[in-house]
């Protein structure tokens, strides 16, 4: 019987996290998957007497930290003259909102010629 | 007894697991490396397994000579962001140059975490470690002052380790939990003991109990009897069923019918399986914890990668341990003769869970 086969039985008995972990798959270049979409089932990671916990999947930062680039973004906004924050936008949003207004133009002038 | 017989549907489980567990053997892939780089260590814990003291004669190992290990063994054998690599002690906090080699073994594309008493683990200091790649960290919390400062045995450490928790707390992204090493002076208080952790926002916990190592074996305030032992796995399942927080008891051995209920795995001695130690005297072992004469190699001597590869013949194999109270015990397939940290150096077995139970 392979693994496949007794996880599934494991599964039917109520058992299977107890036989294997969910993990995400690892990004590579050469990967055709975005990273972190694929679940795979792994072995257990065992919770060593000497051990540390499995590393959760996030970088550490301290909290002053987040909130100090936080803080920094803010300062990098701009204030409207109808006390509205304006956030800088990237390359991308920018290029999506001119063809935006591109599009809010061209309908009013072909409103105009009508 | 009734925690300790195994139900049909657990018997047919760990039936199934037990294949499982054989293809992990044969498979072996190093998922943990544990680097004990000191012995030195600013406690004097009463139920220390490394029986480590304040001076000694074992020096710190150069960290070039981890590295070395690592460039030229470890990193073109694994997937480093596979491996979790665990820096031990002693206490190893002491090392001045920790921070460098968390930076140099994340630069290398690996995932790095550590133990601590939490003496020195002040804001500045924590800080600096995850700025050098700390992804997470245990440290040890083992009951209320008074129980915490008698097994220590220095009147400030419970006050340090619980700013040191209250410090990582801060860090966000940081994993971590808090290790209680069970003992009969809390046992008494351990329900006050979790409402004190769930009070400080700690989600984590983990509990062990002493065996006897170290200078452990001879403290008799630090063995629970067999009735206290089945009382805290009754807590540790209780609790789990709770869900305020997340309880695990220590790998440590087989449980009978308490298996998956206080653990979240079967049970499976990893070392030299999935785990590997380079001792502080470059000895390469199964995990830290395991104090018998059962190193593999030493890296002074040996390729690390080869006698990980080739040896370990008795952490993978443990037919040999099918002697003593082992010999016609009905639940060794399950449990192929405890932990390997259980096995004296003529790998007579100090402690049995399922006995005890």
């Amino acid at each position: 019987m392979n693994a496949k086969w007794k996880i599934a039985l494991l599964a039917m008995l109520g058992l299977s996290t107890a036989a294997c972990c969910s993990t995400k798959k690892s990004k590579k270049s050469e990967d055709p998957q975005p990273a972190g979409v694929e679940d795979q089932m792994d072995d257990p990671r065992v919770m060593l007497m000497y051990g540390v916990p499995f590393p959760d999947g996030q970088v550490a930062r301290p909290v002053e930290d987040v909130k100090e680039a936080g803080e920094q973004a803010d300062e990098q906004a701009a204030r409207l003259p109808d006390g509205a924050i304006a956030h800088p936008i990237s390359e991308e949003e920018a290029v999506k909102l001119i063809e935006q207004l591109k599009a809010e133009e061209a309908a009013r002038a072909a409103q105009q010629a009508e | 007894m009734k925690g300790k017989r195994l139900g049909i549907r657990k018997h047919l489980g760990l039936k199934l697991f037990k294949g499982l567990y054989d293809g992990v053997v044969e498979r072996h892939e190093l998922r943990t490396l544990f680097w004990e780089c000191t012995l030195r260590c600013n406690l004097k814990c009463r139920h220390c397994g490394s029986d480590c003291r304040v001076d000694v004669s074992e020096a710190d190992m150069p960290l070039e000579d981890f590295l070395k290990v690592l460039d030229e063994e470890v990193t073109p054998n694994v997937d480093p962001a596979k491996v979790l690599i665990i820096f031990s002690g002693g206490e190893v906090l002491v090392r001045k140059d920790l921070e460098e080699a968390g930076r140099e073994v994340t630069k290398r594309g690996y995932m790095w975490g550590m133990v601590t008493n939490g003496m020195s683990l002040t804001r500045e200091r924590l800080r600096s470690l995850v700025a050098a790649g700390l992804r997470t960290v245990s440290v040890s919390f083992d009951g209320f002052e008074d129980v915490h400062n008698y097994i220590r045995q220095n009147p400030d450490s419970f006050a340090r380790a619980r700013q040191a928790v209250a410090n990582i707390r801060e860090v966000e992204g940081l994993t971590y939990d808090v290790i209680t090493c069970a003992t009969p002076a809390i046992m008494d208080r351990l329900e006050e003991w979790k409402e004190f952790l769930i009070s400080e926002g700690i989600c984590r916990w983990r509990i062990f109990s002493v065996f006897p190592a170290g200078r452990a074996k001879r403290d008799e305030t630090l063995h629970l009897n067999p009735e206290q032992f089945r009382t805290l796995m009754e807590f540790i399942r209780k609790t789990r069923k709770e869900g305020h927080i997340n309880l695990s008891y220590a790998c440590e051995g087989f449980l009978g019918g308490y298996e998956t209920e206080v653990r979240d795995h079967f049970y499976m001695c990893t070392a030299g399986v999935t785990v590997a130690s380079i001792r502080v005297n470059g000895d390469i072992s199964g995990c830290t914890s395991v104090r018998g004469n059962y190193a593999q190699g030493n890296i002074y001597r040996d390729r690390f990668w080869d006698v990980w590869q080739n040896r370990f013949t008795p952490f993978r194999n443990r037919e040999w341990t099918k002697k003593d109270e082992c010999a016609d015990c009905k639940v060794w397939e399950f449990c192929r003769g405890g932990g390997m940290h259980l096995r004296d150096d003529n790998g007579k077995l100090m402690y049995c869970h399922y006995n005890f139970l």
